[in-house]
């Protein structure tokens, strides 16, 4: 579902330039389950912000199900994000003035989506994560955990084919992480693809897959293992 | 679809933060509500349509001296010019004519004076309006025979005759002449800004109305289709040429003005009006600016959440759509509490206004001012909501999901607009500041100036005089009873015995009146009659000896009316000190001859004595006047008799007690002499310098509101920034403070900001105000450059302390971080 090539970012810093992203080659199939690592700084946000076309400085081919991304407009970009994307974020990012249920709607406000079929595609998703209860508070009055779980709710409300998750556990302890981790698990066993950045061991056995970058350069891939070699090689 | 929940979030949004909501609210509301009230006044004073048939064909015609315009010039247009006009223009399809007289109507319930419109036939059909009761005059009604006839206004019918459905045919007296009621105008028709009043066919048979040389009459025409003013104009210097050579000595040498009528009636008002409508346009303007920098602050604060939207699939044109929402919500409430504003502003100023302009009691909120609030409203959204929606709209998404986005800095540009709109807001207000700093001194400093007179314990009455017996127009003067001796000798003598009266005296037109006021040309005997580029006008007015006494007005130089100006003796007269200033510096007028009838005894006054300047009027200085003793005055003799001493006398009565107890018994003395002369506004002289000086400063505090509103708008302006970038930088302040910064260096890092803005804004605005006042000089009479300077120094003064108290509050809290604090902040 995903091929990119060549993909590079840089940042213009003072006088040259600091390349965040080195030369990335990266085919992910629809279903998997994908956990990427690294050390801090190494870009791993940097690939996931390019990857949801979140950022669109990058240079190099980016197919989406075999359309080239590289080729669109900002436009087209945006519709292939709105459609096919979710984004979970490890703050959460619930908006403070929103219920929970309005703040699960917001993805599809912003689609044309009659307002009988969108309310009962909330009330289906509250259902399904089992927030019924919750669905007129305000964020401030929920845990970091049931906070993240409607951040996740809002991330598949419109059923996107691919979730995108940068460090969704890393503001919560162990025992609401698990239960994150399950709830992707289980997301993914129902067909959606997902690509999540952590630091955790734990977390990254939930995958199916991992991938690590270091210093911009994708340096281990467990479903490759001829890259590892090629990398060594190039590296040294 | 979505605008629903746009604009219910939007409505959540603002009460989450009801300081930010109420803050903007109200300033929006205050340039609103002031912008609206300016034009519910320019509007319905200055561009509403008079009610009348095609009203842009009406024109006023005026004869002035080739120097002056008709605002100055006196006098009116005699039957003979008129006619010619009706009879040999081709511009004007119609030429009508009227002129004012204030008669008591009799015959009803209670004796009253009236405004009386005597005119000609065609005076209604002229203007294109038709009586919603019985009939309008007919060609033959203008003769000696037919004239009594009357159609009565709205509102006399109402005070008159109680609106009686079945007036026409009932009989009324007009100073004793039986007049018939043929007709009753509607409601709509207000003439002259109102419509209490009586009009009457002028009998136009009289000897003094066919003078050529004379004249009375005030004249409209109405344009052919397709002809202008500036036309007409130009027909009538030609029709004036013609006149002057077929009538020589008998023509006057004018210059004929054809003015739009509507303009005509709004000439005096329109700068002034124009003017404060700018000033008021630049507190609006201000509001809409001070709203957009607290808007682009806000917008700072929700970057996160706009950046969140973003990801989540809102489009730029969405965002944009969302901000301009909570925009045209902020606006729509302003504009419904402006409206509020507005409508109290009518209220409070209702007397002002109902005095300054005509039709000024009937200004209101009406359908034309509820559209241009929504108007007003709409474009203010548009205007402080478009630059921060953009924004808001086009925030790069990663910046703002960055973790703790909301405590990261202000990008440079955006700092520099906020910046810029504080500076303009400092100069606006500035330049509010002075003109209403200006304006206020300049009324100050008139109003300081000597009276010329002393109010104290003097009690004034406007006598109305009954006219049968005394004015031309019903008997001629020969046959006339002189009013000195039946009734001003007996009536003073009578008063002058009230126990504590020091002096009684009566003049025909007393300070502080600006009506009833009588302009004519000075003549010297035995100088050539000037010609007309160098005539000098004056003041005509007439007064008994002990007037001067009992009004207080002192004397110069010479001497006053005296026992030895009797009747027989040479007419005396004095003059006020701008009379001599307008001959000459200085020489001395005492003595001079100068001619006050066409022939006869009283051929020329004698020039007796000077007395001080008394204030005409309270905002302009004054006018030279030329007083002729009453007591020689006889309709016989004086031409001038029947001008001055027509119907209307001010008597002027000092007293050691309270003057307001002696009114009942001078009431009843005037009554006991002739139960027909009516008593008018008796009341402390004082009453009327507080009532006249009332009115003229209701403007000038109306424009300080403004100016101070614009001060607190642009110290808040300056107080929101310093302190939001404060709140963005408390961390620095607090790192600062921990590796060793002093606290008065962090105080004097923000406080130096707040200086370098105002600087910057008040030098900018000191610039403005000069421009401006260079502009404005030429419009209002009495502001001099020393004026405008001390007004700029002050200002200045008090916008540098209100400024830097704004910007010293955020400092001190900026000086005042805890360091732990500030750095556990993230
Ligand atoms: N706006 C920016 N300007 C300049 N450099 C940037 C910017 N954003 C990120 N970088 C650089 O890009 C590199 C990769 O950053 P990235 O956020 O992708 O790291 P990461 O792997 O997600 O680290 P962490 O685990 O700490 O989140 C870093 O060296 C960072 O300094
Ligand atoms: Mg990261």
């Amino acid at each position: 579902m995903i091929d990119i090539r060549n993909l590079e970012r840089s940042y213009k810093t003072g006088a040259g330039q600091t390349w965040v992203l080195r030369r990335i080659d990266l085919k992910i199939d629809r279903g998997e389950f994908v956990t990427l690592m690294g050390p801090s700084g190494a870009g791993k946000s940097s690939l996931l912000n390019a990857i949801a076309l979140l950022d669109d400085q990058w240079l190099g081919e980016y197919y989406f199900d075999g359309d080239p991304v590289h080729a669109m407009g900002r436009k087209q970009r945006a519709e292939l994000a709105k459609r096919s994307m979710g984004m979970v974020f490890q703050s959460y990012h619930l908006l403070d003035e929103l219920t929970v249920a309005e703040n699960i709607d917001l993805p599809l406000s912003y689609k044309n989506m009659p307002r009988a079929e969108r309310q009962a595609l909330v009330a289906d998703t509250l259902d399904r994560f089992n927030i019924v209860g919750k669905k007129d508070l305000f964020p401030s009055q929920l845990s970091g955990g049931q906070q993240q779980l409607v951040g996740i709710a809002r991330a598949v409300i419109h059923n996107p084919t691919l979730l995108l998750a940068d460090e969704p556990t890393g503001n919560l302890h162990s025992e609401q992480a698990k239960e994150i981790m399950e709830l992707f698990k289980e997301l993914n066993r129902q067909g959606t693809t997902i690509l999540q950045v952590t630091h955790s061991e734990t977390n990254a056995a939930y995958g199916n897959r991992l991938l690590e970058v270091r210093d911009g350069w994708l340096v281990n891939d467990s479903s490759n293992p001829r890259l590892n070699a090629a990398q060594e090689s190039t590296t040294r | 679809m979505e605008l629903g929940n746009d604009l219910r979030y939007a409505w959540r949004q603002l009460r989450r933060s009801p300081g930010f909501a109420v803050t903007t609210v109200l300033t929006l509301a205050l340039g609103i509500g002031a912008t609206t009230t300016m034009f519910s006044v320019v509007d319905q004073v200055l561009l509403r349509p008079l009610p009348f048939d095609h009203p842009s064909q009406l024109v006023a015609i005026t004869e002035a001296s080739y120097e002056k315009d008709a605002a100055t010039s006196g006098g009116g247009i005699s039957l003979p010019d008129a006619e010619d006009w009706q009879t040999r223009s081709h511009t004007l399809q119609a030429v009508a004519y009227y002129t004012f007289n204030m008669p008591i109507v009799g015959g009803i319930d209670h004796s009253q004076s009236k405004p009386q419109l005597p005119s000609s036939a065609n005076f209604l059909s002229t203007l294109g309006v038709q009586p919603a009761l019985g009939r309008g005059f007919a060609a033959t009604e203008n003769s000696a025979a037919a004239s009594h006839v009357a159609v009565l206004g709205a509102e006399a019918w109402r005070t008159l005759l109680n609106s009686d459905p079945k007036v026409i045919g009932r009989t009324i007296t007009l100073n004793g002449t039986p007049h018939t009621i043929i007709g009753v105008m509607p409601e709509s028709f207000r003439f002259q800004g109102g419509s209490d009043f009586i009009l009457t066919p002028l009998d136009i048979s009289q000897k003094v109305i066919q003078d050529r040389s004379g004249g009375v009459l005030n004249v409209i025409g109405r344009l052919r289709p397709g002809s202008t003013a500036e036309d007409a104009t130009r027909e009538m210097a030609g029709i004036k040429q013609q006149n002057l050579r077929t009538y020589p000595g008998k023509e006057r040498d004018t210059r004929v003005l054809v003015e739009n009528y509507a303009r005509s009636l709004t000439r005096s008002v329109r700068p002034g009006l124009l003017t404060l409508n700018g000033l008021v346009l630049a507190v609006w303007l201000l509001a809409a600016i001070n709203v957009a920098g607290l808007l682009l602050t806000r917008t700072q604060g929700r970057r996160r959440e706009i950046a969140v939207r973003a990801a989540l699939g809102a489009g730029s044109s969405r965002l944009l759509r969302q901000f301009l929402v909570e925009s045209f919500l902020l606006s729509l409430v302003g504009g419904a509490l402006g409206l509020a504003i507005t409508s109290a502003a009518l209220r409070v100023s209702r007397t002002y206004l109902a005095n300054t302009f005509q039709n000024g009691d009937t200004i209101h909120i009406d359908a034309t001012v509820c559209v241009y609030v929504l108007v007003a409203s709409c474009v203010s959204a548009l205007l402080f909501g478009i630059l921060p929606a953009l924004q808001a709209a086009h925030l790069p998404i990663l910046t703002g999901l960055r973790e703790g986005a909301a405590g990261a800095g202000t990008s440079r540009r955006q700092s520099m607009t906020r910046d810029a709109i504080v500076t303009v807001e400092v100069a606006l207000s500035l330049l509010l500041l002075v003109a209403a700093g200006v304006m206020a001194r300049t009324l100050f400093e008139m109003q300081r100036r000597p009276l010329g007179f002393n109010p104290e314990k003097v009690v004034t009455a406007e006598l109305m005089l009954p006219q049968k017996n005394y004015w031309f127009v019903s008997a001629g003067p020969s046959n006339a009873k002189s009013i000195v001796t039946a009734l001003i000798e007996p009536m003073l003598m009578r008063i002058r015995q009230l126990p504590g009266v020091t002096a009684a005296g009566v003049t025909t037109v007393r300070p502080l009146r600006t009506n009833w006021t009588f302009l004519d040309e000075v003549r010297f005997a035995g100088h050539p009659k000037p010609d007309p580029h160098h005539a000098q006008n004056t003041n005509v007015r007439a007064a008994t000896s002990d007037y001067f006494r009992a009004m207080g007005v002192s004397l110069k130089e010479g001497r006053l009316f005296s026992a030895d100006d009797s009747v027989g003796a040479p007419l005396a007269a004095v003059v006020n000190e701008a009379f001599t200033r307008q001959i000459d510096g200085a020489r001395s007028p005492v003595g001079m001859q100068i001619e006050a009838s066409e022939a006869g005894a009283h051929k020329y006054a004698a020039i007796v004595g000077v007395v001080a300047d008394a204030r005409q009027d309270m905002n302009e200085s004054v006018k030279p006047e030329l007083l002729l003793n009453l007591g020689q005055m006889s309709p016989a003799v004086d031409d001038l008799y029947p001008i001055l001493v027509s119907f209307h006398l001010d008597l002027v009565v000092r007293a050691q007690v309270k003057p307001e107890a002696l009114i009942p018994a001078i009431t009843r003395i005037v009554h006991d002499l002739n139960p027909a002369v009516g008593v008018n506004h008796a009341e402390p002289m004082q009453t009327s310098v507080d009532d006249t000086m009332g009115s003229q400063t209701l403007a000038a505090r109306l424009l300080t509101l403004f100016a101070v509103a614009a001060l607190v708008i642009a110290a808040a302006g300056l107080y929101g920034l310093l302190a939001y970038q404060v709140t963005q930088q408390i961390r620095d302040f607090g790192v600062r403070i921990a590796l060793g910064a002093q606290r008065n260096d962090v105080l004097w890092l923000v406080l130096r900001r707040a200086i370098v803005l105002m600087s910057v804004g008040a030098s900018l605005g000191v610039a403005a105000s000069l421009g401006v006042s260079r502009i404005a000089r030429g419009m209002l009479s009495g502001v001099d450059v020393q004026n405008i300077l001390l007004v700029i120094e002050a200002v200045t003064a008090i916008l540098a302390v209100t400024c830097i108290t704004a910007g010293y509050l955020p400092a001190r809290r900026a000086a005042q971080t805890d360091p732990m604090q500030a750095l556990r902040h993230e």
